[in-house]
């Protein structure tokens, strides 16, 4: 008995196909950036300038998680307190200098936190150098704006190694200022 | 007719797979030594320059990024207890940054060195660095500067000393 072919199911899979793409297009997942994302927790607290400090800003805060407000920059400063604890450092001058000649300057909130926003440093060359407070980054930023993304907070999943700075194989620790530093920056 | 041709078709799969699975029979031990110039230079002038301006955490420092630097300032070797910013660079990251950066491009590497490195503006080590080629952390070095003298006389298999010291001070 000859088959008989149906031209029909291309045609009806074609719109499916299309609709798929559609919405798959639509939620741009990109599993990467996700991935740290689904790894920050929870909002503890309210949305705002001091909220999730030590955290990689910039992968909510850039292009692929699109809150605003965008930011080309940003992290968080901590210091050590009379009792060696690690607390926030507020008020603490951080100059953000890119390669081509330019500079941004902010000043650490009560969380220790500080951002620039994209709007503010629109043609931003990288790789960047900071210095916060008195100290010198000693390497370059190469591509990531996200201070925390480097600079990872030690916790139960990611023990740290050096105790004073928080420092792993595969991360540089806080970022630490000088207690004096505090309080310098309006 | 359909099915002379259908009896084909198998008979061609059948001597495809047996072809494929007589091909990867034998040599399944066999290596290949892809060649590199000089591990001295590299370590000693070379690597200094790449883990400075490459190997920070956010770029060829991350851990799953290709061309994998590991570096004083940047990634450590997980087989080692040391962390980012402390002891210098060990001799097994060292040895680990070669062995990386050798293989980026094997066989054009291949090719380089046996042309005593005339072919070397065709790696991806150089057009990625110079910014002809994509790369996702831009223009690195520009011709003939000291970072792009620095690459191009290792792969030369020149004295680079000088031309990676420069390169690294213009970075401090």
């Amino acid at each position: 008995m000859p088959r008989v072919k149906s031209p029909a199911r291309p045609l009806i899979a074609l719109p499916i196909i299309f609709g798929l793409s559609i919405s798959l297009g639509a939620c741009r997942l990109d599993p990467t950036p996700q991935e740290v994302i689904d790894s920050l927790g929870p909002e503890s607290g309210s949305p705002g300038d001091t909220h999730r400090p030590g955290q990689p800003c910039v992968v909510c805060h850039g292009s692929y998680g699109a809150v605003s407000p965008q930011m080309v920059f940003g992290g968080t400063a901590f210091t050590n307190d009379e009792d060696g604890n690690v607390i926030p450092a507020q008020g603490v001058e951080v100059i953000v200098f890119d390669s081509a000649g330019g500079s941004r300057k902010r000043c650490t909130n009560a969380a220790g936190n500080f951002y620039l926003e994209k709007e503010e440093w629109k043609d931003v060359a990288f790789p960047l150098t900071v210095k916060a407070g008195s100290r010198r980054m000693r390497s370059l930023i190469g591509r990531d704006g996200s201070c925390g993304s480097c600079h990872k907070i030690p916790d139960v999943d990611f023990p740290e190694r050096d105790p004073e700075t928080g420092a792993a194989y595969d991360s540089a620790g806080y970022v630490l200022v000088d207690p004096a530093d505090q309080g310098a920056c309006q | 007719m359909t099915s002379t041709v259908q009896r084909a078709a198998l008979v061609f799969l059948v001597a495809v797979c047996g072809g494929l699975a007589a091909s990867c029979r034998d040599n399944l031990d066999a290596t290949v030594i892809n060649k590199c110039p000089s591990q001295e230079v590299f370590e000693q002038s070379v690597s200094p320059f790449l883990e400075r301006r490459c190997g920070t955490l956010d770029c060829h420092g991350g851990i799953a990024r290709p061309m994998r630097l590991f570096g004083q300032l940047g990634l450590r070797h997980a087989g080692e207890d040391n962390v980012s910013g402390g002891k210098p660079t060990t001799t097994l990251e060292l040895s680990a940054n070669y062995t990386s950066v050798c293989n980026v491009d094997a066989e054009k590497m291949n090719e380089s060195v046996d042309d005593f490195g005339n072919q070397a503006e065709n790696l991806l080590l150089v057009t990625k660095a110079r910014g002809t080629e994509k790369h996702k952390g831009g223009k690195v070095v520009s011709e003939n500067d000291a970072g792009d003298r620095c690459l191009r006389g290792w792969l030369k298999g020149e004295d680079v000393t000088d031309a990676c010291q420069e390169a690294v001070d213009q970075l401090d």
